[in-house]
Protein backbone atom coordinates (compact mmCIF):
# COMPACT_ATOMS: atom_id res chain seq x y z
CA UNK A 1 0.00 0.00 0.00
CA UNK A 2 1.34 3.42 -0.81
CA UNK A 3 2.09 5.81 2.04
CA UNK A 4 -0.77 8.05 0.89
CA UNK A 5 -3.33 5.26 0.97
CA UNK A 6 -2.08 4.12 4.34
CA UNK A 7 -2.38 7.65 5.59
CA UNK A 8 -6.00 7.87 4.43
CA UNK A 9 -6.91 4.62 6.14
CA UNK A 10 -5.25 5.68 9.37
CA UNK A 11 -7.08 8.97 9.13
CA UNK A 12 -10.41 7.15 8.85
CA UNK A 13 -9.59 4.96 11.81
CA UNK A 14 -8.54 7.98 13.84
CA UNK A 15 -11.76 9.78 12.99
CA UNK A 16 -13.81 6.80 14.10
CA UNK A 17 -11.90 6.66 17.35
CA UNK A 18 -12.54 10.29 18.25
CA UNK A 19 -16.32 10.22 18.05
CA UNK A 20 -17.48 9.41 21.57
CA UNK A 21 -20.38 11.85 21.82
CA UNK A 22 -22.95 9.48 20.35
CA UNK A 23 -21.72 6.76 22.69
CA UNK A 24 -22.65 8.60 25.85
CA UNK A 25 -25.79 10.11 27.28
CA UNK A 26 -27.06 11.18 30.69
CA UNK A 27 -30.30 12.20 32.34
CA UNK A 28 -31.15 13.66 35.72
CA UNK A 29 -34.03 12.82 38.00
CA UNK A 30 -34.95 14.61 41.22
CA UNK A 31 -34.91 13.15 44.70
CA UNK A 32 -37.68 14.69 46.78
CA UNK A 33 -38.85 14.57 50.38
CA UNK A 34 -41.36 16.56 52.42
CA UNK A 35 -40.42 17.06 56.05
CA UNK A 36 -43.58 17.08 58.15
CA UNK A 37 -43.67 18.78 61.54
CA UNK A 38 -47.30 19.90 61.84
CA UNK A 39 -50.39 17.80 62.63
CA UNK A 40 -53.69 17.89 60.79
CA UNK A 41 -57.13 19.21 61.62
CA UNK A 42 -60.31 18.39 59.73
CA UNK A 43 -63.57 20.28 59.63
CA UNK A 44 -66.90 19.30 58.08
CA UNK A 45 -68.05 22.01 55.72
CA UNK A 46 -71.26 20.40 54.46
CA UNK A 47 -73.35 17.23 54.74
CA UNK A 48 -74.17 14.92 51.84
CA UNK A 49 -77.81 15.81 51.33
CA UNK A 50 -80.03 13.91 48.87
CA UNK A 51 -83.05 16.01 49.72
CA UNK A 52 -86.48 14.54 48.97
CA UNK A 53 -86.27 11.30 47.04
CA UNK A 54 -89.22 9.62 45.31
CA UNK A 55 -90.01 6.01 46.16
CA UNK A 56 -88.61 3.53 43.67
CA UNK A 57 -86.36 6.08 41.98
CA UNK A 58 -82.61 6.16 42.46
CA UNK A 59 -81.25 9.60 43.28
CA UNK A 60 -77.62 10.55 42.83
CA UNK A 61 -75.58 13.48 44.08
CA UNK A 62 -72.32 14.06 42.25
CA UNK A 63 -69.32 15.20 44.30
CA UNK A 64 -69.16 18.48 42.43
CA UNK A 65 -72.74 19.42 43.28
CA UNK A 66 -73.65 21.80 46.05
CA UNK A 67 -75.44 18.96 47.87
CA UNK A 68 -72.24 16.89 48.13
CA UNK A 69 -70.52 16.34 51.44
CA UNK A 70 -67.35 18.34 52.00
CA UNK A 71 -64.45 18.47 54.45
CA UNK A 72 -61.59 20.92 54.85
CA UNK A 73 -58.21 19.60 55.99
CA UNK A 74 -55.45 21.84 57.31
CA UNK A 75 -51.95 20.66 58.10
CA UNK A 76 -48.29 20.66 57.09
CA UNK A 77 -47.80 22.54 53.84
CA UNK A 78 -47.18 20.32 50.83
CA UNK A 79 -47.48 17.11 52.85
CA UNK A 80 -49.01 14.03 51.27
CA UNK A 81 -52.17 12.74 52.95
CA UNK A 82 -53.64 9.25 52.84
CA UNK A 83 -57.41 9.48 52.48
CA UNK A 84 -59.73 6.61 53.29
CA UNK A 85 -63.42 6.29 54.11
CA UNK A 86 -65.75 4.20 56.19
CA UNK A 87 -68.83 4.09 54.00
CA UNK A 88 -72.35 3.05 54.91
CA UNK A 89 -74.30 0.61 52.76
CA UNK A 90 -77.67 1.89 53.91
CA UNK A 91 -79.33 4.84 55.55
CA UNK A 92 -81.72 4.30 58.44
CA UNK A 93 -85.07 5.92 59.00
CA UNK A 94 -84.65 8.00 62.14
CA UNK A 95 -88.26 9.15 62.40
CA UNK A 96 -91.54 7.35 62.48
CA UNK A 97 -90.34 4.10 60.99
CA UNK A 98 -87.23 3.11 62.94
CA UNK A 99 -85.56 0.13 61.40
CA UNK A 100 -86.54 1.03 57.84
CA UNK A 101 -83.51 1.39 55.64
CA UNK A 102 -82.55 2.79 52.27
CA UNK A 103 -79.55 1.48 50.28
CA UNK A 104 -76.74 3.91 49.49
CA UNK A 105 -73.90 3.25 47.11
CA UNK A 106 -70.69 4.95 46.01
CA UNK A 107 -69.03 4.65 42.63
CA UNK A 108 -65.45 4.99 41.42
CA UNK A 109 -66.11 8.67 40.72
CA UNK A 110 -67.98 9.59 43.89
CA UNK A 111 -65.15 11.50 45.56
CA UNK A 112 -62.90 14.46 44.78
CA UNK A 113 -59.90 16.08 46.43
CA UNK A 114 -58.12 19.32 45.72
CA UNK A 115 -55.15 21.20 47.15
CA UNK A 116 -55.55 24.69 48.54
CA UNK A 117 -58.63 25.71 46.57
CA UNK A 118 -62.17 25.27 47.85
CA UNK A 119 -63.80 24.53 44.50
CA UNK A 120 -64.56 21.09 43.05
CA UNK A 121 -64.03 22.34 39.51
CA UNK A 122 -60.56 21.07 38.69
CA UNK A 123 -60.42 18.66 41.62
CA UNK A 124 -59.07 15.10 41.29
CA UNK A 125 -61.59 12.26 41.13
CA UNK A 126 -61.07 9.09 43.14
CA UNK A 127 -62.92 6.03 44.35
CA UNK A 128 -63.93 6.45 47.99
CA UNK A 129 -64.08 2.69 48.41
CA UNK A 130 -60.39 2.51 47.53
CA UNK A 131 -59.09 5.80 48.90
CA UNK A 132 -56.17 7.77 47.52
CA UNK A 133 -53.22 9.97 48.40
CA UNK A 134 -53.96 13.67 48.35
CA UNK A 135 -51.74 16.60 49.11
CA UNK A 136 -52.01 19.73 51.18
CA UNK A 137 -51.47 23.11 49.63
CA UNK A 138 -48.32 25.26 49.75
CA UNK A 139 -47.31 27.35 52.81
CA UNK A 140 -49.62 30.20 51.94
CA UNK A 141 -52.62 27.85 51.96
CA UNK A 142 -51.81 24.47 53.55
CA UNK A 143 -55.33 23.11 53.01
CA UNK A 144 -56.97 20.26 51.17
CA UNK A 145 -60.64 19.85 50.35
CA UNK A 146 -62.52 16.58 49.97
CA UNK A 147 -65.96 16.08 48.45
CA UNK A 148 -68.16 13.01 48.35
CA UNK A 149 -71.37 12.15 46.53
CA UNK A 150 -73.35 8.93 46.20
CA UNK A 151 -76.58 7.30 45.11
CA UNK A 152 -79.54 6.27 47.22
CA UNK A 153 -82.05 3.74 45.95
CA UNK A 154 -85.32 3.92 47.88
CA UNK A 155 -87.57 0.89 47.45
CA UNK A 156 -90.94 1.31 45.86
CA UNK A 157 -92.38 0.51 49.25
CA UNK A 158 -89.98 2.70 51.21
CA UNK A 159 -91.57 4.23 54.24
CA UNK A 160 -91.56 8.01 54.50
CA UNK A 161 -89.24 9.78 56.86
CA UNK A 162 -85.70 11.06 57.24
CA UNK A 163 -82.98 8.53 56.57
CA UNK A 164 -79.46 9.05 57.83
CA UNK A 165 -76.13 7.34 57.81
CA UNK A 166 -72.58 8.27 58.74
CA UNK A 167 -69.61 8.69 56.43
CA UNK A 168 -66.26 8.76 58.15
CA UNK A 169 -63.16 10.10 56.42
CA UNK A 170 -59.79 9.10 57.88
CA UNK A 171 -56.54 10.91 57.11
CA UNK A 172 -52.91 10.16 57.82
CA UNK A 173 -49.55 11.45 56.71
CA UNK B 1 26.85 -2.72 -37.28
CA UNK B 2 27.41 -6.44 -37.72
CA UNK B 3 24.77 -8.98 -36.88
CA UNK B 4 26.30 -9.98 -33.59
CA UNK B 5 26.35 -6.40 -32.41
CA UNK B 6 22.71 -5.90 -33.42
CA UNK B 7 21.66 -8.96 -31.38
CA UNK B 8 23.56 -7.73 -28.37
CA UNK B 9 21.87 -4.34 -28.51
CA UNK B 10 18.46 -5.95 -28.94
CA UNK B 11 19.10 -8.22 -25.98
CA UNK B 12 20.27 -5.25 -23.94
CA UNK B 13 17.21 -3.27 -24.96
CA UNK B 14 14.96 -6.14 -23.88
CA UNK B 15 16.80 -6.37 -20.63
CA UNK B 16 16.33 -2.66 -20.00
CA UNK B 17 12.69 -2.85 -20.90
CA UNK B 18 12.25 -5.81 -18.65
CA UNK B 19 13.94 -3.95 -15.84
CA UNK B 20 11.84 -0.90 -16.43
CA UNK B 21 8.72 -3.03 -16.40
CA UNK B 22 9.78 -4.56 -13.13
CA UNK B 23 10.33 -1.12 -11.59
CA UNK B 24 6.85 0.13 -12.66
CA UNK B 25 5.02 -2.86 -11.21
CA UNK B 26 2.62 -1.87 -8.36
CA UNK B 27 2.31 -4.04 -5.27
CA UNK B 28 -1.18 -3.89 -3.80
CA UNK B 29 -2.06 -5.19 -0.38
CA UNK B 30 -5.59 -4.61 0.76
CA UNK B 31 -6.99 -4.53 4.26
CA UNK B 32 -10.62 -4.20 5.19
CA UNK B 33 -11.71 -1.17 7.15
CA UNK B 34 -14.88 -2.03 9.04
CA UNK B 35 -17.09 0.29 11.03
CA UNK B 36 -20.29 -0.65 12.82
CA UNK B 37 -22.68 2.24 13.14
CA UNK B 38 -24.33 2.00 16.56
CA UNK B 39 -27.54 3.50 17.74
CA UNK B 40 -26.83 6.53 19.93
CA UNK B 41 -27.47 6.02 23.62
CA UNK B 42 -30.49 7.85 24.93
CA UNK B 43 -31.14 8.19 28.64
CA UNK B 44 -34.50 9.63 29.65
CA UNK B 45 -36.17 10.34 32.94
CA UNK B 46 -38.54 7.62 34.09
CA UNK B 47 -39.62 8.97 37.44
CA UNK B 48 -38.25 10.84 40.41
CA UNK B 49 -36.96 9.25 43.60
CA UNK B 50 -39.79 10.28 45.88
CA UNK B 51 -39.53 9.86 49.65
CA UNK B 52 -42.94 11.41 50.27
CA UNK B 53 -43.48 12.55 53.86
CA UNK B 54 -40.62 12.20 56.30
CA UNK B 55 -40.57 13.10 59.97
CA UNK B 56 -37.86 14.74 62.10
CA UNK B 57 -35.52 12.20 63.63
CA UNK B 58 -36.90 9.30 61.59
CA UNK B 59 -34.83 7.93 58.71
CA UNK B 60 -36.76 6.78 55.66
CA UNK B 61 -35.56 4.35 53.01
CA UNK B 62 -36.86 3.84 49.50
CA UNK B 63 -35.76 0.53 47.97
CA UNK B 64 -35.22 0.09 44.25
CA UNK B 65 -38.26 -2.17 44.22
CA UNK B 66 -40.53 0.45 45.80
CA UNK B 67 -43.10 2.18 43.64
CA UNK B 68 -41.49 5.57 44.30
CA UNK B 69 -37.91 4.55 43.47
CA UNK B 70 -36.16 6.71 40.89
CA UNK B 71 -36.00 5.30 37.37
CA UNK B 72 -34.28 6.05 34.06
CA UNK B 73 -35.13 4.54 30.68
CA UNK B 74 -32.17 3.80 28.41
CA UNK B 75 -32.18 2.94 24.71
CA UNK B 76 -29.29 2.19 22.38
CA UNK B 77 -27.61 -0.48 20.28
CA UNK B 78 -29.19 -3.87 20.83
CA UNK B 79 -27.26 -6.39 22.90
CA UNK B 80 -24.37 -3.99 23.49
CA UNK B 81 -22.31 -3.57 26.63
CA UNK B 82 -22.79 -0.25 28.42
CA UNK B 83 -21.27 1.35 31.49
CA UNK B 84 -23.50 2.89 34.14
CA UNK B 85 -22.30 5.79 36.28
CA UNK B 86 -24.29 7.67 38.92
CA UNK B 87 -23.72 11.19 40.20
CA UNK B 88 -25.25 11.28 43.66
CA UNK B 89 -26.06 14.12 46.06
CA UNK B 90 -25.18 14.07 49.75
CA UNK B 91 -28.06 16.35 50.75
CA UNK B 92 -31.51 17.34 49.64
CA UNK B 93 -32.10 21.04 50.00
CA UNK B 94 -34.99 23.31 50.96
CA UNK B 95 -33.87 26.89 50.83
CA UNK B 96 -30.86 26.98 53.14
CA UNK B 97 -31.87 23.82 54.99
CA UNK B 98 -30.19 20.50 54.18
CA UNK B 99 -31.51 16.97 54.54
CA UNK B 100 -28.80 14.28 54.39
CA UNK B 101 -29.28 11.47 51.90
CA UNK B 102 -27.13 8.33 51.76
CA UNK B 103 -27.12 4.54 51.36
CA UNK B 104 -28.03 4.68 47.71
CA UNK B 105 -28.89 1.43 45.96
CA UNK B 106 -29.13 0.68 42.26
CA UNK B 107 -30.54 -2.01 40.01
CA UNK B 108 -31.08 -2.60 36.31
CA UNK B 109 -33.20 -4.78 34.10
CA UNK B 110 -33.76 -5.07 30.37
CA UNK B 111 -37.48 -5.11 31.13
CA UNK B 112 -39.41 -2.50 33.08
CA UNK B 113 -39.69 -4.76 36.10
CA UNK B 114 -37.96 -3.51 39.23
CA UNK B 115 -38.85 -6.61 41.23
CA UNK B 116 -36.75 -8.78 38.92
CA UNK B 117 -33.92 -6.28 38.47
CA UNK B 118 -30.25 -6.98 39.16
CA UNK B 119 -28.66 -4.93 41.96
CA UNK B 120 -25.44 -3.09 41.13
CA UNK B 121 -23.00 -1.01 43.16
CA UNK B 122 -23.72 2.69 42.80
CA UNK B 123 -19.99 3.28 42.24
CA UNK B 124 -20.61 1.99 38.73
CA UNK B 125 -21.37 -1.13 36.73
CA UNK B 126 -21.47 -2.63 33.26
CA UNK B 127 -24.31 -4.53 31.66
CA UNK B 128 -25.83 -5.14 28.24
CA UNK B 129 -28.80 -3.58 26.56
CA UNK B 130 -31.60 -5.93 25.61
CA UNK B 131 -32.11 -7.50 22.20
CA UNK B 132 -34.22 -4.47 21.36
CA UNK B 133 -31.72 -2.01 22.86
CA UNK B 134 -33.57 -1.27 26.09
CA UNK B 135 -32.45 -0.96 29.69
CA UNK B 136 -34.17 0.30 32.83
CA UNK B 137 -32.22 1.57 35.82
CA UNK B 138 -33.60 2.18 39.32
CA UNK B 139 -32.16 4.04 42.29
CA UNK B 140 -33.17 4.01 45.94
CA UNK B 141 -31.71 5.71 48.99
CA UNK B 142 -32.21 6.82 52.55
CA UNK B 143 -32.88 10.28 53.96
CA UNK B 144 -31.93 11.02 57.55
CA UNK B 145 -33.80 14.04 58.91
CA UNK B 146 -32.45 15.54 62.12
CA UNK B 147 -34.67 15.69 65.19
CA UNK B 148 -34.98 19.44 64.63
CA UNK B 149 -35.29 19.21 60.84
CA UNK B 150 -37.31 22.19 59.60
CA UNK B 151 -40.48 21.50 57.65
CA UNK B 152 -40.28 21.95 53.90
CA UNK B 153 -40.00 20.35 50.49
CA UNK B 154 -36.42 19.14 50.00
CA UNK B 155 -35.00 18.24 46.62
CA UNK B 156 -31.75 17.36 44.81
CA UNK B 157 -30.63 15.95 41.45
CA UNK B 158 -29.46 12.42 40.70
CA UNK B 159 -27.76 11.84 37.34
CA UNK B 160 -27.21 8.61 35.43
CA UNK B 161 -24.55 8.58 32.71
CA UNK B 162 -24.43 5.69 30.25
CA UNK B 163 -21.54 5.04 27.87
CA UNK B 164 -20.60 2.33 25.37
Amino acid sequence: MTPRRLGIVLGVLAAAGTHPAAGQNAATISADAVVVTVGMTIATLSQLNFGSVPKGVATAVAPNQAAAGEWQVTGNANAFVNISFTLPTQLTNIQAQPGSTMPIAFSATSALWRRATNSPAGATTFNPSVGTVGRLGPPANPNMYIWIGGTVTPAAAAKPGIYQGTIIVSLSY
Amino acid sequence: MNTASKLTLAALALTVLATAAAQAQVNNANITATATVQQPINVSTGQSLNFGNVFPGVAKTIATTDATAGRWDVTGQASTLVNLSLTLPINLQSGLNLLPIANFTGSYNTANNAAAATPFPVAGASTSLSGTGALFVWVGGQVNPASNQPAGVYTASVTLTVTY
